[in-house]
Formats: structure tokens, sequence, C-alpha cells
């Protein structure tokens, strides 16, 4: 018998690495001795490309960041720009904000329920979850036009206001929502292969996650309670009241039932948005002009010439003084944080995006070390990474 | 918490500052940043677990490197700002304390050329390893040849 290491190439183009994810692993027989992730392969130059475009060329390719969530990436750009230029968003436009992050948490948690069953082998969940996500996309593109980049937010506010019955629309679906979510736990949460498949696979401790950054559902399912949410409260949440669900195993079972339970939680957290949102014309979305505070005529903020001509955040007079700020959002998939650092002009002077899959990618070979070699796509699933992300 | 206090007790620099959003932005010297690190991880008062994101930045006449911690007991977040010359910009690695400095450096020595001593694999991790340059660098042109289907 001969025995002797193997070294397995996984990827680029592989079918459960959700992108382009290179993996090098070596194996002894099925059991993984050492593994080495790859990244890079969808490095655009987000960060370069910022340097030369001013504020509102950049933000449309924001969403692109992350195209499973594009929200999340848009509102991080966004609250970072606004609180350098002293840009407050009116609470109407941050409720409308509050929304459809949360409706895109929802929708990003159940591509991600889909895929990874699908990566172990179950077929049927990934047609219920499309499903579901498929009213959601129709809801978001009702009213943004568009079904993944949404392009929605803008410095102030939000571009337009909702269609007739959009509202309701939104009602129905968190209404019957919960239901869906019991269907599939009734087909998952149980399931005996299911269960062998990711019980104390891939088991993150605490100081291990810790240690290397991870956050989001991930940390959550180790035991942590951090939700940026939370513990640093932006938009409209500090007036909510909602439970971020912790679990102790950290396992990939784990990151399971976390994810269940915070589209749930989203799904209420929506419904208590709807009923507290300000009514008010749509011209209550947008801030009409900025102002830095110090009145002076010449100003380019809030001079007499902004005042008159230049009503809304222009693309020509946006020049924001020279700062430097970090925004944290919790994304669907982590702590997202943006740092942009502005330098007079209307371009911003470096912008810099740290991706919660960065970290989860990170972490990869320290969970299937000394594991199986089928348990690597059950962890990879379970970590919830998009190579978009990843790579910028 | 005081940090001028605890610092100046190791015999430490440091000047404070805030950011738009009023968080603190330590100005450090870098000899001194393992020191303050190991004292950030370490003290009881301070207890930052985590280290979010490595961010390097050129500002035409030297380099910046920016570390973002947060502290999960205090919900602190903190920032520590180390200026280095522009020729030859080293700085020591954070990887002995952190596990997610690793790839953090390693990103930020990819893109703007900032050197990490004592790092465990100093290389490049999002461009491809033949790369000439550091894009991130305000000074950078694109030269490449294989580049020349862009200008088609």
């Amino acid at each position: 018998m001969i025995k002797e290491e193997l070294k397995i190439n996984i990827g680029p183009q592989h079918p459960s690495t959700h992108g382009v994810l290179r993996l090098v692993a070596d194996l002894d027989g099925e059991y993984i001795k050492d593994i080495e992730a790859k990244i890079g392969y969808l490095h655009r130059g987000m960060e370069k490309l910022a340097e030369s475009r001013n504020y509102h060329q950049y933000l449309p390719m924001v969403d692109r960041i992350d195209y499973l969530s594009g929200f999340f990436n848009s509102a991080s750009f966004c609250y970072a720009v606004e609180s350098l230029a002293g840009i407050e968003v009116p609470k109407r436009a941050e409720y409308l904000r509050l929304i459809t992050m949360e409706l895109n948490r929802i929708a990003s948690h159940l591509l991600w329920l889909g895929t990874f069953l699908l990566d172990l082998g179950a077929t049927s969940p990934l047609f219920y979850c499309l499903r579901e996500r498929e009213e959601i996309v129709k809801i978001l593109e009702n009213l943004t036009g568009q079904r993944m980049m949404y392009n929605y937010y803008c410095f102030g506010g939000v571009r337009k206001d909702m269609p007739d019955g959009w509202l309701s629309s939104v009602k129905n679906f968190c209404e019957n929502f919960p239901s869906q979510i019991d269907d599939y736990e009734k087909l998952i949460t149980e399931n005996p292969i299911f269960l062998a498949r990711t019980k104390g696979v891939g088991v993150i401790s605490a100081e291990m996650a810790l240690d290397y950054g991870i956050t989001g559902a991930n940390l959550r399912a180790s035991g942590v309670r951090f939700d940026a949410r939370k513990s640093m409260p932006y938009s409209v949440y500090k007036d909510f009241n909602f439970d971020t669900p912790t679990l102790q195993e950290g396992d990939c079972y784990a990151r399971y039932q976390v994810r269940l339970l915070e589209m749930r939680e989203s799904c209420k957290l929506i419904q208590k948005a709807i009923s507290r949102i300000p009514g008010g014309a749509s011209e209550k979305l947008k801030v009409k002009r900025t102002n830095c505070g110090c009145n002076k005529a010449e100003c380019a903020f809030c001079g007499d010439e902004t005042k008159i001509f230049f009503k809304k955040t222009n693309p020509l007079t946006l020049k924001i003084p020279p700062a430097e700020v970090t925004t944290f959002i919790e994304s669907s998939r982590g702590l997202s944080t943006c740092y942009v650092r502005s330098n007079g002009t209307n371009m911003p002077d470096r912008v810099k995006w740290r991706t919660p899959s960065f970290s989860a990618t990170q972490i990869l070979p320290e969970l299937c070390k000394g594991s199986l070699y089928a348990d690597i796509m059950a962890v990879l699933g379970s970590l919830d990474i998009v190579l978009p992300e990843v790579d910028r | 918490m005081n940090f001028q206090e605890i610092f100046s007790r190791h015999e430490l620099n440091v000047i404070k500052n805030k950011d738009a959003l009023g968080n603190n932005i330590l100005s450090i010297n870098k000899d001194d940043l393992l020191k303050i690190c190991e004292l950030l991880k370490n003290d009881r008062l301070f207890n930052y677990e985590m280290l979010l994101a490595v961010i390097g930045i050129d500002c035409s006449e030297h380099f910046e490197v920016l570390y973002s911690f947060y502290s999960l007991k205090n919900n602190k977040k903190l920032f520590l700002k180390t200026i280095l010359p522009k020729e030859n910009p080293c700085i020591e690695s954070l990887c002995g304390l952190y596990s997610s400095a690793d790839w953090h450096e390693r990103e930020c020595f990819d893109l703007l050329g900032i050197e990490f001593l004592n790092h465990p694999k100093l290389e490049r991790i999002l461009l491809p390893k033949d790369w000439v340059g550091h894009p991130l660098r305000k000074d950078y042109k694109e030269e490449d040849e294989r580049l020349s289907w862009n200008r088609r």
C-alpha cells in the first residue's frame, strides 16, 4: 500500500465555493493535514477606484462589493460620508433604510440557507428558499427598480418614496414568512443526514473567534453576544427592542440555527418598524441642503450660493473638509466597517473596506485541519462567505 | 478609563485625537507599537480582544497605518495611528498578538508596500505574485503590459 500525501486543488471554479476561491489541500487519505486558502481572483480594486471618482460616482459601485446584501455597503458608505459632511438624515428615510436593510438580511440568509444545503447534497430546500427570496426581491424591485444592485440610498436620505401599497406588501410578507421558516425547520432541523454532517463539525471556540476577528452570526454561534445594531447603534435601531440570538456550541449546526433565529427576529423588527414609520410627504426623505455650521457666505456647504442654486447634495459642491471616519454596520455576514478619509475635494482620499467574509475565510484552514475532506464544504458553507466581499 | 496615566506609567508617548464620530484615535510612535498593543490586549482595564482592521494610507509625504481595535467587555472602539516614512516603510507585525493581523497585514503589504517585520508569510494576497508595484500608492502608474487591452 502506498502511503504518501496527496496535494489537491479545489477551485477556483468550484460550485461550492460561492465565487472563485482556491483551496490547496494536503490530504492524508481522507483526512486534511493542511489547507491553504488563496484569494484575489475577484479583486476589482474597489479601494483604488474610489480615488478617481467623486462621492456620488462611487456610491453605485459600493453595492457590488457584496452583491447579495447591497444595502449594507451602501449604508456603510452613506453614514460615513454623512457624518463627515455633517448631514442629518430625516427620520422617515432612516425607517425606510432600516426596513430595506432587514429585508435584505432575510434575503441574504435565505440564499445562504439554500446554497448551504445544496453544498451538503440536499437539493429541495434551495427551491423553497429561492421561492421566498423571490418575494423579497420583488418587493425591493418595486421600491428601487433593481433586483440586486439597488443604489437606493443617497447622501442625506433615500432616493424616492415608497410606491402605493408597498408597505402592505411588506406586511403581508412578514405575516406569512414565520410559518415558512417553520416549514424549513420541519424539512431540515431534525434531518438525520443534516445532523450527521453538521453537528460537532468546524467548531469555533469563543477565544478563537475573537482572535481571528470573526463577527456576525458566526461569532454569535460561538457564545459571544455581539451585535453592532445593539452595541454601537446606527440608524434608528436604538428605538427598537430586539433579541440577538446566541448559541454556545460554535459548530456548523449552531451557525445554521442562529441564522434561522435571526430571520425570525428581522421579521419582527420589520413589523415593528412599519407600525412606527413616520408619515409625511416625499420631500421628507432627503436632506435638501447640507450645513457645516459655519454660515459664512463663501462656504461650499452653507453659503448663499448653495442655498439658492444647489439645493440637494450636489456632486460638484459636496466637497468635504479634511477629516476621517470609520462606520460600523452589522451586515448580514457580520461587522462591516468603512473607513473614509476626505481631503477637501469632491473625491475621497482613501476608502478602506473591512469586510466580515475576509476574516471568515482566514479562519477556514484552522477549522479544516484534521477533519475529513467532505467536511470542507460543510464548514465553508456554514461560514457564509461571499467572495467578491473578500477580494473587493 | 484614563489612557494618559497608564501609558505614561509605562513611559509611552501617546497623543489623543477624535474622529468625526467621536472615536478615540491615539497617535503613537511606531517603535512603541508592540508594547502598546500588548498593554491594550492584556491589561484588564483596556481588554481590546479584537483587531478589526489594519488600514494603510498613503498621505503623499508619509504613510500612515491605522489599527482598529474593539473591546467586547467595555464596548469601546479604539484606533491606533502610526506614521511611517516614505522611504522603506516598515513596522512590527502584530501576528503574535492577534491572528487576524496576518491577512490584514498581507493586504496592506500587497497594496501599499508597507513591510511588516517578523510576519510569518509576507506575500501578495489579492494581486498575482508577479505584479509590479503597489497600486494604492499615490505615485503608482499602470505600466503592466498585461493591462494593454485596457487601453484599446
